[in-house]
């Protein structure tokens, strides 16, 4: 008995059919296992894909429009208006964003355009979790170096609209200006239109205060006009700085993780002076709002007479 | 027998008076066609003034123009400059790999 039953028991066919039994219980859990561990990779490539091509859209769409701007030129008609605004050094000539600078910024943001199209499709091709990985890494140490393009490109086209308040501010105050001294000087052959109303005492008086706020003006202008030189001639070095760092690396899609690379580093002080020139273009933008507040006066009180 | 006389143009202190003379014509001439020219120029001066004298004052509906193209500017201006604000602080940005 003990006999035949071990033989049933220890017999090689028997011990196959155990085996296959114990691997067939298994294998239920085990497939089941690596096939949620699979559905979880899938998953994460898609999450890791769709976050970076978003992230993507938005630079690119950033560039896009910063180089939208940057092609619609300012009319700039560069009235000189007093001789401290239109000195021997050509002040006035030089409050405008040269055509050097425009097309440098508008260079390094098509350039990097083309680059952000190309790490997209290289994501879009992506079908393993770790070089989905490696390039979410990419993206992200690179987004400093899209910021300062994008920065760069912004910052020049604030300017350049700068520009054109400052030129519109000239043209305009020389407009008023040239209708106070008629009211004041009374010598042209229509004096009889207004000049007569500026023998009533009240009149004089405004005229007067007109001329004070266009001498207010004139000073306000003056400052403008030499920050903005300053400013335009700092933009133009700051954005060589950034196209002469950007020359030497090599397309962004081959880049990598460029967060230990030494050629960058100075992306960060770069943005700290193109911050300080916005802060100065504030400054300006907040000097012209009072030039154009003090104009609006003036015209208030000109208005009042037959021109 | 008379000796022959001698014909004015082979007489030479004839020669250099006339030359003298000639010499001096010339220069009254040039000297009196400068000044002409230079009173000429003067009196063109004089008689254009220059066109932002004779310009007549813009017109109240000039000024309101250029005030309206003025606010245009500002605002674009005022616009572009909050742009580039964004810009600088990037606020949009999204990691993706976290």
């Amino acid at each position: 008995m003990t006999n035949a039953w071990a033989r049933t028991f220890l017999s090689r066919n028997f011990i196959i059919a155990l085996f296959a039994s114990l691997l067939l219980v298994a294998y239920a859990p085990m497939s089941s296992i690596a096939g949620a561990q699979t559905a979880a990779e899938v998953q994460k490539l898609q999450q890791l894909k769709q976050k970076a091509v978003r992230e993507l859209d938005r630079r690119i769409v950033e560039l896009q429009t910063s180089l939208a701007k940057l092609n619609t030129g300012v009319q700039i008609d560069n009235i000189g208006l007093s001789a401290s605004l239109n000195d021997d050094n050509g002040r006035n000539a030089s409050v405008v964003v040269t055509l050097e600078t425009k097309q440098k910024a508008k260079e390094l943001v098509t350039k990097y355009i083309g680059e952000l199209k190309e790490i997209k499709q290289k994501v879009t091709d992506t079908d393993n979790v770790t070089d989905m990985q490696a390039l979410a890494k990419s993206i992200d140490s690179q987004s400093k170096l899209n910021q300062s393009v994008s920065v760069q490109a912004r910052v020049t086209k604030a300017v350049e609209s700068m520009t054109s308040v400052f030129d519109k501010l000239k043209s305009t105050a020389k407009k008023l200006q040239g209708q106070v001294t008629d009211l004041q000087s009374c010598t042209k052959d229509d004096t009889a239109k207004y000049c007569s109303m500026m023998e009533q005492q009240s009149n004089k008086a405004s005229v007067a205060s007109a001329q004070s706020s266009l001498d207010n003006i004139k000073t306000i202008l003056s400052t403008v006009g030499s920050m903005l030189s300053s400013v335009i001639a700092i933009l133009l070095s700051l954005v060589s700085m950034v196209v002469g760092m950007t020359s030497g690396l090599s397309s962004m899609s081959s880049l990598g993780d460029v967060s230990g690379n030494s050629s960058l580093s100075g992306l960060s002080s770069i943005l700290t002076s193109f911050t300080a020139l916005a802060s100065q273009l504030d400054l300006t933008g907040g000097l012209s709002s009072s030039a154009s507040g003090l104009l609006g006066g003036v015209s208030g009180i000109t208005s009042l007479f037959n021109f | 027998m008379q000796p022959a006389k001698t014909p004015f143009y082979k007489n030479t202190r004839v020669l250099i008076v006339l030359g003298a003379v000639a010499i001096i014509v010339l220069f009254v001439v040039v000297v009196a066609v400068l000044a002409v020219g230079n009173s000429k120029k003067e009196e063109l001066t004089t008689a254009q003034p220059t066109a932002e004298e004779t310009a007549a004052p813009a017109t109240n509906d000039d000024v309101k123009q250029s005030m309206a193209v003025l606010d245009a500017a500002i605002k674009q201006s005022n616009t572009d400059n909050a742009a580039a604000d964004a810009a600088i602080k990037d606020e949009g940005i999204v990691k993706v790999s976290e």
